[in-house]
């Protein structure tokens, strides 16, 4: 397998902070998508963190019941769209590539563009938690009328950013 | 639909202008069930990469296999409505929803059968990545059968929004599709990084992860049967001493992957020189380059016998 090794060693590529956004290199993404992963999956985990402790005793003790609502809210929908869905398309970027012989993904480009809306869309998910009215408190599968008659201001923010983690991909 | 109903005055899912708040129910697990197989079957992929590497042998049954996760994929499509069995659908959609939820167990098992058979009689070793991969097998087998116990309607109405549920789905999200990925990376990292992870912390991580995994987790079956409901701060007092277990395990696990980030970053920044082969038995073209793998590879294509 003498084709393998034999990679160019001269290619240009930008150094520092433009190298991650501007790459297009699978590697790099899948990378990307890795870190993203686990940081997601630490800001769920505070979360369940948060809820656990809820839950040491009976009573109230840690938080009110909106702000534990959205708790599971939001553990729910970081762990599924921010942790394992980021996490598995970090591996497939990293790997399928090189399981299959193929110098990259095929659309680098929109490879990368696809990484990067996820930070975006993420921060928004997020910031739901300080907007006036709180974040969503209405489970992860967001059931009307919870979601509609009932709910804060932030569910658009909401539907918004669960958009773009979708699209993302 | 929610944008409409919430801002322009529409009311898809409101019964007070003549919608229906099931109809959002069913648009909603008919996108959320495929979801969950989005999640599990890279994890399927994963698994079958790790345990023939580590039992030495060829993938028991690989076309059975394929089809297996074909037929997964095919029907997660046509089984949302099982999440639903307590909204007062017809008797015959109940049962359709029943047996063809239970129906998926069939190519479940097949894949679950064929793991097994890989390991027997297989020159078994147990580096860090197998035994993640191993406890995959089993805890998402144990998460696959609470789901059968929920797929079958009647039982369902007694389990439903209680913290069975929770337990269930924790059991094939967190033991199934997270372990994979932590076994992915524990598998593939040396590739990476070209550097071997430290062994005896991957398996520190390990036991400390599968042990307090179980104390999260398995004590919410007991809950749920008893009948406590999910998404609730507060709860009556035959509930605690279960839910003080739970609390303490999941405390134990949060930490151990914060473990996992210094695991991670020690084999980033240095360790032990990983060849370009690294594990005996694995196959793929991955193994055929470098280790750390250079920038670009295979730029011209390579032969594959």
């Amino acid at each position: 397998m003498s084709t393998a090794t034999t990679h160019d060693e001269h290619h240009h590529h930008p150094t520092g902070i433009m190298r991650w956004i501007t790459t297009t290199n699978h590697k790099d993404i899948g990378t990307l998508y890795l870190w993203f992963s686990f940081i997601m999956l630490l800001i769920g985990g505070a979360m369940a963190m948060v809820i656990r402790a809820e839950l040491f005793q009976p009573g109230m003790q840690v938080v009110d019941p909106n702000f534990f609502n959205t708790m599971t809210t939001m553990h729910g929908l970081i762990m599924v769209f921010g942790a394992i869905m980021p996490g598995m398309v970090g591996l497939a970027n990293w790997l399928i590539p090189m399981m299959i012989g193929a110098p990259d993904m095929a659309l680098p480009r929109m490879n990368n563009w696809s990484f990067w809306i996820l930070p975006f869309a993420g921060t928004m998910l997020v910031s739901t938690l300080f907007m006036e009215g709180g974040g969503p408190a209405f489970g992860w599968t967001f059931y009307a009328p919870l979601s509609t008659t009932f709910a804060p201001d932030s569910t658009d923010f909401f539907i918004f950013s669960v958009h773009l983690l979708g699209f993302s991909r | 639909m929610m944008l409409t109903d919430r801002h322009f005055g529409t009311s898809f899912f409101s019964a007070a202008g003549g919608g229906d708040p099931v109809l959002f129910q069913h648009v909603f697990w008919f996108f959320g069930h495929p979801e969950v197989y989005i999640m599990i079957l890279p994890a399927f992929g994963v698994v079958s990469q790790i345990i023939p590497t580590f039992a030495r042998k060829k993938l028991f049954g690989y076309s059975s296999m394929v089809y297996a996760t074909a037929s997964i994929a095919f029907l997660s499509f046509i089984v949302w409505a099982h999440h639903m069995f307590t909204t007062g659908m017809p008797v015959a959609g109940e049962l359709y929803f029943m047996y063809a939820t239970i129906m998926i167990a069939v190519p479940t098992a097949v894949k679950v059968f064929n793991w097994t058979a890989t390991m027997w009689r297989g020159s078994m070793t147990f580096e860090t990545p197998m035994l993640w991969a191993i406890a995959f097998v089993f805890l998402f087998t144990l998460g696959g059968f609470t789901g059968l116990m929920m797929g079958v309607a009647p039982a369902d109405m007694q389990y439903h929004d209680t913290y069975f549920i929770v337990a269930h789905f924790h059991y094939v999200l967190v033991t199934g599709a997270l372990f994979a990925i932590i076994a992915a990376v524990y598998y593939w990292l040396p590739k990476w990084t070209g550097h071997m992870v430290d062994e005896r912390l991957g398996k520190i991580h390990f036991w400390w992860s599968a042990i307090s995994v179980n104390v999260l987790f398995f004590p919410q079956h007991f809950l749920g049967l008893a009948g406590m409901p999910r998404r609730i701060p507060d709860y009556s007092l035959q509930f605690a001493d279960w839910n003080m277990v739970s609390s303490l395990g999941g405390f134990a696990f949060g930490l151990a992957q914060v473990f996992f980030m210094y695991v991670v970053i020690k084999t980033i920044k240095g360790g032990e020189k990983a060849s370009d082969q690294v594990w005996e038995a694995a196959e793929g073209l991955e193994w055929t380059i470098p280790s750390p793998a250079p920038y670009h590879t295979f730029e011209t294509a390579p032969e594959v016998r």
